[in-house]
């Protein structure tokens, strides 16, 4: 598997090209200045099985993100403290590449890593998950 | 699906050379049929008969005209002109359409300039509500997405202002009984009326501002979101574009949701048109469209099923023991 340069590959379409970042860049001040503990939780799986969700305590781990705490943030859920890096690499992607500062980049792999890549983010959500209800932070 | 109209000034591109190849439905080449056209043209055929209003098919004089082809401007009776895949007759002739003289793969709201606001939204909302499948099997995958963006924040509009005026009307009413010598333990009383209304107020008035351009919004991400589970089973050939255009279009029967009470219904359908529309503009099979729309779910509903089943089993296995002391 390698990442490789393209300069061929067309722009996304400019609503997603400047929506992305837009909303990566909202969500990140939002998780920096609103305050969401004031909030009650809102996941409908809990509140019937009072088991915790795959997203469950991610808006906290974006919080904590974005007051710099990284460990408590990996506490909160660490697939939702690495969504909030994979977002701002994502947001700066697009905003470098709409800009023409860098090409395109895309990840080669064969039949095979590429199943084996599918098959590890399944089996990382349910580790997450697992994480989540043997914890119980997220309750 | 309403075929798409062109500027006819690129019609002659690229149809001159390969005209000859297609067959229309009637088992004759568009050459002629295009010659027979401008023969009855020629002939006086299309034009009405003196005394009567009603003009004649310009391939069939004996059959009265339907409509006039939107691109060439030909006269046609139903037979001559391109069934469309909602089984509403299109404004297009066949040899137009076999002669490929316009864009495919436009919905009627990106044709909104031929055919008018107004029809072309509320025929996209029909075609999007009413026959799905066809819908999404004729839109082209990319292209257009700030189009259809436009579309469905119009369509949001009227569920934002029925949304906005219940959340105030309800909470209003709720705030206004004990003032109305209504007393329940349920009800706010005193200052927290007062709270509770302006509170009301506020959320109200922020559904109003913000409903539509958040329904956008929420209609991009999950399509973002939608697109991941569509890579995981290996999907989404035609790529992020065509997933987030699929959601939007999707989102079109949000527009039911100005009947009140109606909102759970309208995202309940959206779920299940997105659902239709990864699997249509990707060509894939069904099954990847419905786990894109329901991986998240569906992981923690199993997930919890699971840990419910290995509980009882535990529990039973307890119960076993205990009666072995």
């Amino acid at each position: 598997m390698r990442i490789e340069s393209c300069s061929d590959t067309p722009l996304l379409a400019p609503l997603l090209r400047w929506t992305l970042p837009t909303v990566v860049l909202a969500g990140v001040l939002a998780a920096r200045f609103f305050p969401f503990e004031a909030i009650p939780p809102l996941c409908p799986l809990r509140r019937i099985t009072s088991l915790p969700c795959l997203g469950c305590g991610g808006t906290r781990a974006w919080v904590e993100m974005a007051h710099l705490h990284v460990l408590d943030a990996f506490i909160q859920n660490p697939l939702g403290a690495l969504s909030f890096l994979a977002a701002l690499a994502i947001a700066c992607y697009q905003l470098t590449r709409s800009l023409g500062w860098m090409p395109a980049l895309r990840i080669r792999a064969s039949e095979r890593e590429s199943l084996w890549l599918r098959v590890s983010f399944l089996i990382a959500l349910a580790l997450n998950w697992l994480y989540l209800i043997i914890s119980g932070v997220a309750t | 699906m309403v075929r798409p109209l062109s500027d006819p000034d690129d019609s002659s591109e690229g149809s001159e050379s390969d005209a000859g190849e297609h067959q229309g439905t009637n088992g004759l080449s568009t050459d002629e049929i295009e010659a027979s056209q401008t023969q009855q043209v020629d002939s006086g055929a299309t034009s009405s008969i003196p005394g009567q209003g009603t003009p004649n098919c310009a391939l069939h004089p004996s059959s009265p005209a339907v409509k006039a082809c939107s691109h060439c401007g030909t006269f046609c009776c139903a037979l001559c002109l391109e069934p469309s895949a909602t089984g509403r007759a299109s404004t297009l002739c066949k040899a137009c359409v076999a002669a490929q003289r316009v864009p495919q793969g436009l919905s009627p709201w990106e044709q909104r300039s031929e055919i008018g606001w107004l029809p072309a939204l509320w025929e996209t909302i029909r075609q999007v509500s009413v026959a799905p499948t066809p819908f999404f099997k004729e839109l082209a995958p990319t292209d257009r997405l700030g189009e259809a963006a436009g579309f469905a924040f119009l369509v949001a509009i009227p569920g934002s202002i029925v949304g906005s005026a219940m959340q105030f009307f309800l909470g209003g009413i709720t705030a206004m009984l004990p003032a109305l010598g209504i007393d329940s333990p349920f009800l706010p009383s005193g200052a927290d009326s007062n709270m509770q209304l302006i509170s009301t107020s506020v959320q109200a008035l922020f559904v109003l501002v913000f409903g539509a351009p958040m329904a956008v919004l929420g209609s991009i991400l999950s399509g973002c979101v939608h697109h991941v589970g569509l890579l995981l089973v290996g999907g989404g050939d035609k790529g992020l574009e065509a997933s987030v255009k699929g959601s939007l279009y999707a989102s079109g029967v949000r527009f039911w949701s100005f009947i009140p009470m109606f909102k759970i219904v309208t995202d309940i359908w959206t779920m299940v048109l997105q659902g239709i529309a990864y699997c249509q503009l990707h060509e894939n099979p069904g099954w990847k469209g419905a786990f894109a729309v329901l991986y998240v779910v569906c992981i923690c509903i199993v997930g919890a099923c699971g840990i419910g089943l290995l509980a009882a089993i535990l529990v039973g296995s307890m119960g076993g023991l205990g009666s072995w002391f």
